[in-house]
């Protein structure tokens, strides 16, 4: 197994050569990320992960025409955005929450030690039931705003790199950030006056 | 929670999900797995098709094979134009006014000269040709004023 340090285009330059753990050392490494993407966009573990495989499989065998004109990380979000969108565009309303389980580091974090205070201390609030408004509200967004949404405030990334995976410039990233909150805000009222 | 950043505070919980554990080393191994199943799976002409994909776009041919084809061209176009001039003039041969003419075992038929052919030319020359009837058709007797 390669050590961590290894940079994405040796591992790369080998894959092209025909040595496939290069590859699987890609996979390992970016499998995580890929997955919260997929996942979040989603809301499904067994969508999640089909097209997971969907997603590898496709950069795999397109790893020759990867002219490097990104990094391999934006190259492979470009992929796996543009099949989950193409997938949540055809599954419509027909869809079927299965969550994945809650870390329990959740607990320390300073964000959910707020958001659990902030409410009425009277009424217990429920990390499932968190989980779940948060899910639905995600759900009754647009793919092109769920996928912006999950880009930007679950997995960290900047305005400049959603836009190179999504081709789109920066100020069209943040509109569809406005607006994607401001539904947000209105579908969770009703659990935030609770 | 009343405004767009605590909206992003609780996006941001939602990293703490995860999938069951030892999800991602089952998931390379069922990776592993696909993969091979999918070389198995597709034909000798997908493999090759596949490859030649990838292979063509960045297929560079040197300055020199251009030079080359371009000679090789010329010599070709010089070479089927010389020989059509040689069968062109054997063709035009002077053979009176027929068009075509050959000569099929002349020695054995007795024949010394090439026999021409009547062509459509030669049957469009003759004069036309109209009978007259010594007397007209008409038997009555003539008007006279």
């Amino acid at each position: 197994m390669e050590s961590p340090e290894t940079p994405d285009d040796q591992l790369i330059t080998r894959t092209r050569a025909g040595d496939p753990s290069a590859f699987d050392e890609l996979v390992i490494r970016y499998t995580p990320r890929i997955y919260g993407l997929v996942y979040n966009m989603t809301s499904n573990h067994e969508d999640t992960n089909d097209l997971l495989q969907e997603v590898f499989a496709k950069a795999y065998r397109s790893i020759h025409g990867f002219k490097g004109n990104s990094s391999f990380s934006t190259w492979l979000h470009t992929i796996a955005v543009n099949r989950t969108i193409n997938f949540v565009k055809k599954r419509g309303r027909r869809q079927q929450m299965s969550l994945d389980d809650v870390d329990a580091n959740i607990e320390n974090d300073p964000d959910f030690i707020e958001a659990t205070a902030s409410t009425d201390p009277r009424r217990e609030t429920n990390l499932n039931e968190l989980q779940k408004r948060l899910n639905e509200a995600l759900q009754k967004l647009s793919p092109n705003h769920r996928a912006v949404v999950t880009m930007f405030d679950i997995q960290g990334m900047p305005h400049a790199e959603i836009a190179k995976v999504l081709g789109t410039s920066e100020g069209t990233v943040r509109s569809r950030l406005f607006y994607a909150h401001r539904e947000l805000q209105n579908y969770l009222e009703e659990f935030r006056r609770t | 929670m009343s405004d767009e950043s605590d909206i992003q505070k609780l996006l941001r919980l939602k990293r703490y999900e995860q999938p069951p554990e030892g999800y991602y080393e089952d998931f390379l191994r069922e990776f592993q797995r696909r993969q091979r199943a999918e070389v198995l799976k597709s034909s000798v002409w997908e493999i090759v098709w596949d490859r030649l994909g990838h292979i063509l776009p960045d297929f560079r041919v040197p300055a020199y094979a251009y030079a080359a084809i371009g000679f090789m061209a010329v010599a070709a176009s010089s070479f089927i134009l010389t020989t059509g001039e040689v069968n062109t003039q054997i063709a035009a041969r002077p053979s009176g006014d027929a068009a075509v003419t050959f000569d099929l075992n002349s020695k054995a038929a007795g024949l010394t000269q090439p026999v021409p052919i009547p062509t459509t030319r030669m049957v469009g020359t003759l004069p036309p040709h109209y009978v007259l009837q010594p007397r007209p058709a008409v038997k009555d007797e003539p008007y006279r004023f």
